[in-house]
Protein backbone atom coordinates (compact mmCIF):
# COMPACT_ATOMS: atom_id res chain seq x y z
CA UNK A 1 0.00 0.00 0.00
CA UNK A 2 3.05 2.66 1.21
CA UNK A 3 4.69 1.51 -2.26
CA UNK A 4 1.51 2.07 -4.35
CA UNK A 5 0.46 5.70 -2.53
CA UNK A 6 4.88 6.33 -3.28
CA UNK A 7 4.29 5.50 -7.00
CA UNK A 8 1.18 7.73 -6.85
CA UNK A 9 2.74 10.73 -5.57
CA UNK A 10 6.19 10.20 -7.62
CA UNK A 11 3.36 10.18 -10.79
CA UNK A 12 1.54 13.31 -9.25
CA UNK A 13 5.21 15.22 -9.02
CA UNK A 14 5.96 14.25 -12.30
CA UNK A 15 2.27 15.84 -13.91
CA UNK A 16 2.95 18.85 -11.05
CA UNK A 17 6.06 19.95 -13.22
CA UNK A 18 4.83 18.95 -16.57
CA UNK A 19 1.62 21.65 -15.86
CA UNK A 20 4.12 24.07 -14.50
CA UNK A 21 5.86 24.28 -17.86
CA UNK A 22 3.13 24.23 -19.75
CA UNK A 23 1.44 27.36 -18.13
CA UNK A 24 5.03 28.92 -17.38
CA UNK A 25 5.28 28.95 -21.57
CA UNK A 26 1.49 30.07 -21.51
CA UNK A 27 2.41 32.88 -19.69
CA UNK A 28 5.47 33.70 -21.33
CA UNK A 29 3.50 33.51 -24.81
CA UNK A 30 0.80 35.95 -23.26
CA UNK A 31 3.09 38.47 -22.12
CA UNK A 32 4.91 38.21 -25.52
CA UNK A 33 1.65 38.90 -27.28
CA UNK A 34 2.21 37.30 -30.57
CA UNK A 35 -0.09 38.12 -33.41
CA UNK A 36 -2.09 34.98 -33.13
CA UNK A 37 -2.56 35.18 -29.55
CA UNK A 38 -3.54 38.70 -30.09
CA UNK A 39 -6.05 37.75 -32.25
CA UNK A 40 -7.76 35.32 -30.03
CA UNK A 41 -7.85 37.48 -27.21
CA UNK A 42 -9.47 40.31 -29.34
CA UNK A 43 -11.79 38.13 -30.15
CA UNK A 44 -12.59 36.87 -26.96
CA UNK A 45 -12.69 40.19 -25.08
CA UNK A 46 -12.87 42.74 -27.31
CA UNK A 47 -12.03 46.29 -26.22
CA UNK A 48 -10.26 45.02 -22.91
CA UNK A 49 -7.72 42.57 -24.98
CA UNK A 50 -5.13 44.14 -23.55
CA UNK A 51 -6.59 43.88 -20.00
CA UNK A 52 -7.48 40.26 -20.32
CA UNK A 53 -4.30 39.82 -22.01
CA UNK A 54 -2.09 40.58 -18.37
CA UNK A 55 -4.74 38.77 -16.45
CA UNK A 56 -4.26 35.79 -18.32
CA UNK A 57 -0.44 35.84 -18.22
CA UNK A 58 -0.86 36.77 -13.97
CA UNK A 59 -3.27 33.42 -13.57
CA UNK A 60 -1.05 31.22 -16.19
CA UNK A 61 2.21 32.74 -13.80
CA UNK A 62 0.67 31.65 -10.38
CA UNK A 63 0.68 28.07 -11.35
CA UNK A 64 4.50 28.54 -11.20
CA UNK A 65 5.09 28.96 -7.03
CA UNK A 66 2.28 26.92 -6.68
CA UNK A 67 4.28 23.72 -8.41
CA UNK A 68 7.32 24.81 -6.29
CA UNK A 69 4.35 24.34 -3.13
CA UNK A 70 2.92 21.00 -4.93
CA UNK A 71 6.75 19.81 -5.46
CA UNK A 72 8.03 20.35 -1.79
CA UNK A 73 4.49 18.73 -0.93
CA UNK A 74 5.41 15.53 -3.05
CA UNK A 75 8.47 15.05 -1.86
CA UNK A 76 7.95 15.87 1.69
CA UNK A 77 5.06 13.07 1.57
CA UNK A 78 7.53 10.64 -0.03
CA UNK A 79 10.33 11.05 2.72
CA UNK A 80 7.69 10.48 5.19
CA UNK A 81 6.41 7.50 3.60
CA UNK A 82 9.95 6.09 3.07
CA UNK A 83 10.39 6.45 7.00
CA UNK A 84 7.39 4.67 7.63
CA UNK A 85 8.38 2.02 5.46
CA UNK A 86 11.45 1.90 7.11
CA UNK A 87 9.75 1.66 10.69
CA UNK A 88 10.44 4.92 11.65
CA UNK A 89 7.83 6.86 10.97
CA UNK A 90 7.81 9.08 14.14
CA UNK A 91 11.35 11.09 14.32
CA UNK A 92 11.86 14.97 14.56
CA UNK A 93 12.59 15.49 10.35
CA UNK A 94 9.15 13.97 9.90
CA UNK A 95 7.41 16.05 12.37
CA UNK A 96 9.12 18.91 10.39
CA UNK A 97 8.36 17.71 6.49
CA UNK A 98 4.69 17.43 7.76
CA UNK A 99 4.94 21.06 9.01
CA UNK A 100 6.78 22.13 5.44
CA UNK A 101 3.79 20.15 3.65
CA UNK A 102 1.43 22.33 6.11
CA UNK A 103 3.30 25.83 5.09
CA UNK A 104 3.37 24.89 1.25
CA UNK A 105 -0.22 23.74 1.31
CA UNK A 106 -0.87 27.00 3.08
CA UNK A 107 0.70 29.20 0.18
CA UNK A 108 -1.00 27.09 -2.36
CA UNK A 109 -4.37 28.53 -0.42
CA UNK A 110 -2.95 32.29 -0.81
CA UNK A 111 -2.46 31.54 -4.52
CA UNK A 112 -5.23 29.64 -4.89
CA UNK A 113 -7.11 33.17 -3.34
CA UNK A 114 -5.04 35.56 -6.04
CA UNK A 115 -5.82 33.21 -9.12
CA UNK A 116 -9.91 33.71 -8.14
CA UNK A 117 -9.26 37.50 -7.55
CA UNK A 118 -8.17 37.16 -11.07
CA UNK A 119 -10.31 35.26 -12.32
CA UNK A 120 -13.08 37.07 -10.89
CA UNK A 121 -12.09 40.41 -12.44
CA UNK A 122 -11.56 38.44 -15.78
CA UNK A 123 -15.30 37.44 -15.58
CA UNK A 124 -16.36 40.99 -15.34
CA UNK A 125 -14.65 42.16 -18.10
CA UNK A 126 -15.58 39.58 -20.05
CA UNK A 127 -19.44 38.74 -19.11
CA UNK A 128 -18.50 35.52 -18.95
CA UNK A 129 -18.34 32.71 -15.99
CA UNK A 130 -14.63 31.88 -15.51
CA UNK A 131 -15.43 29.09 -12.67
CA UNK A 132 -13.78 29.76 -9.51
CA UNK A 133 -15.42 29.81 -5.99
CA UNK A 134 -13.97 30.23 -2.23
CA UNK A 135 -13.68 26.37 -0.99
CA UNK A 136 -13.30 25.85 3.21
CA UNK A 137 -11.74 22.64 2.36
CA UNK A 138 -8.16 23.60 1.68
CA UNK A 139 -7.98 25.94 4.38
CA UNK A 140 -9.27 22.94 6.61
CA UNK A 141 -7.02 20.92 5.24
CA UNK A 142 -4.09 23.43 6.30
CA UNK A 143 -5.41 23.38 9.86
CA UNK A 144 -5.08 19.82 10.32
CA UNK A 145 -1.73 19.60 8.45
CA UNK A 146 -0.11 22.20 11.48
CA UNK A 147 -2.09 20.51 13.83
CA UNK A 148 -1.07 16.95 13.19
CA UNK A 149 2.64 18.18 12.57
CA UNK A 150 2.41 19.19 16.31
CA UNK A 151 0.98 15.77 16.92
CA UNK A 152 4.00 13.74 15.04
CA UNK A 153 6.70 16.61 16.71
CA UNK A 154 5.18 15.57 20.67
CA UNK A 155 5.21 11.56 19.01
CA UNK A 156 8.86 11.90 18.11
CA UNK A 157 9.80 13.51 21.26
CA UNK A 158 8.06 10.29 22.83
CA UNK A 159 9.52 7.99 21.00
CA UNK A 160 12.95 9.53 21.33
CA UNK A 161 12.40 8.68 25.05
CA UNK A 162 10.87 5.19 24.53
CA UNK A 163 13.77 4.50 22.76
CA UNK A 164 16.23 5.36 25.93
CA UNK A 165 13.82 3.52 27.69
CA UNK A 166 15.45 0.69 29.80
CA UNK B 1 23.01 13.54 33.94
CA UNK B 2 22.29 14.49 37.93
CA UNK B 3 21.45 10.36 38.46
CA UNK B 4 24.19 8.30 38.89
CA UNK B 5 24.26 4.16 38.31
CA UNK B 6 26.30 1.69 40.24
CA UNK B 7 24.85 -1.09 38.88
CA UNK B 8 29.15 -2.19 38.32
CA UNK B 9 29.29 -2.30 42.39
CA UNK B 10 26.23 -4.35 43.02
CA UNK B 11 26.81 -6.80 40.16
CA UNK B 12 30.60 -7.07 41.28
CA UNK B 13 29.63 -7.63 45.17
CA UNK B 14 27.53 -10.40 44.34
CA UNK B 15 29.77 -11.80 41.67
CA UNK B 16 27.47 -11.94 38.96
CA UNK B 17 28.45 -10.46 35.43
CA UNK B 18 26.09 -8.10 33.29
CA UNK B 19 25.23 -11.13 30.48
CA UNK B 20 23.93 -13.64 34.22
CA UNK B 21 21.59 -10.31 35.45
CA UNK B 22 20.30 -9.92 31.89
CA UNK B 23 18.88 -13.17 31.74
CA UNK B 24 18.01 -13.43 35.03
CA UNK B 25 15.86 -10.56 34.52
CA UNK B 26 14.82 -10.70 30.64
CA UNK B 27 15.82 -7.73 29.16
CA UNK B 28 18.95 -7.88 26.13
CA UNK B 29 22.45 -7.25 27.44
CA UNK B 30 22.64 -4.12 25.10
CA UNK B 31 19.24 -2.38 27.22
CA UNK B 32 21.53 -3.68 30.51
CA UNK B 33 24.51 -1.97 29.13
CA UNK B 34 22.80 1.05 28.09
CA UNK B 35 21.97 1.22 31.67
CA UNK B 36 24.84 0.57 33.30
CA UNK B 37 26.97 3.14 31.48
CA UNK B 38 24.71 6.12 32.40
CA UNK B 39 23.35 6.34 28.74
CA UNK B 40 19.56 5.60 29.94
CA UNK B 41 17.02 8.21 29.28
CA UNK B 42 14.59 5.83 31.73
CA UNK B 43 14.05 2.76 33.56
CA UNK B 44 10.55 1.11 33.90
CA UNK B 45 9.40 0.07 37.67
CA UNK B 46 9.09 -3.31 36.21
CA UNK B 47 12.86 -3.35 34.91
CA UNK B 48 14.08 -2.13 38.62
CA UNK B 49 11.77 -4.33 40.29
CA UNK B 50 13.30 -7.28 38.69
CA UNK B 51 16.89 -5.88 39.32
CA UNK B 52 16.45 -5.61 42.92
CA UNK B 53 14.65 -8.90 43.03
CA UNK B 54 17.65 -10.84 41.37
CA UNK B 55 20.33 -8.73 42.84
CA UNK B 56 18.32 -8.27 46.55
CA UNK B 57 19.05 -5.20 47.07
CA UNK B 58 16.63 -1.46 46.98
CA UNK B 59 17.04 1.19 44.29
CA UNK B 60 18.95 3.14 46.08
CA UNK B 61 21.87 1.16 45.74
CA UNK B 62 21.78 1.24 41.99
CA UNK B 63 20.88 4.23 41.21
CA UNK B 64 21.97 7.72 43.04
CA UNK B 65 21.53 11.73 42.75
CA UNK B 66 24.50 13.62 42.50
CA UNK B 67 24.17 17.20 42.16
CA UNK B 68 24.82 19.33 38.67
CA UNK B 69 28.11 20.93 40.01
CA UNK B 70 28.87 17.97 42.06
CA UNK B 71 28.90 15.50 39.25
CA UNK B 72 31.97 16.35 37.64
CA UNK B 73 33.94 15.98 41.34
CA UNK B 74 32.68 12.52 41.32
CA UNK B 75 34.20 11.15 38.27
Amino acid sequence: MLRFTRTILTGLNYANWIFVVLFAIAAIALLANPAQVAEILRQAFGVEAGRARVICAAIAGLVVPAGFAAHLIFTRLIAILDAARAGEPFAMVNADRLRTVAWAMLAIQILDLCAGALAITLSKISDEYFGWSFGLSGWLAVLLLFVLARIFRIGAAMQEDLVGTV
Amino acid sequence: MAIRIHLDNVLHERRMSLTELADAIGITLANLSILKTGKAKAIRFSTLDAICRVLDCQPGDILAHVPDGDEEDAC
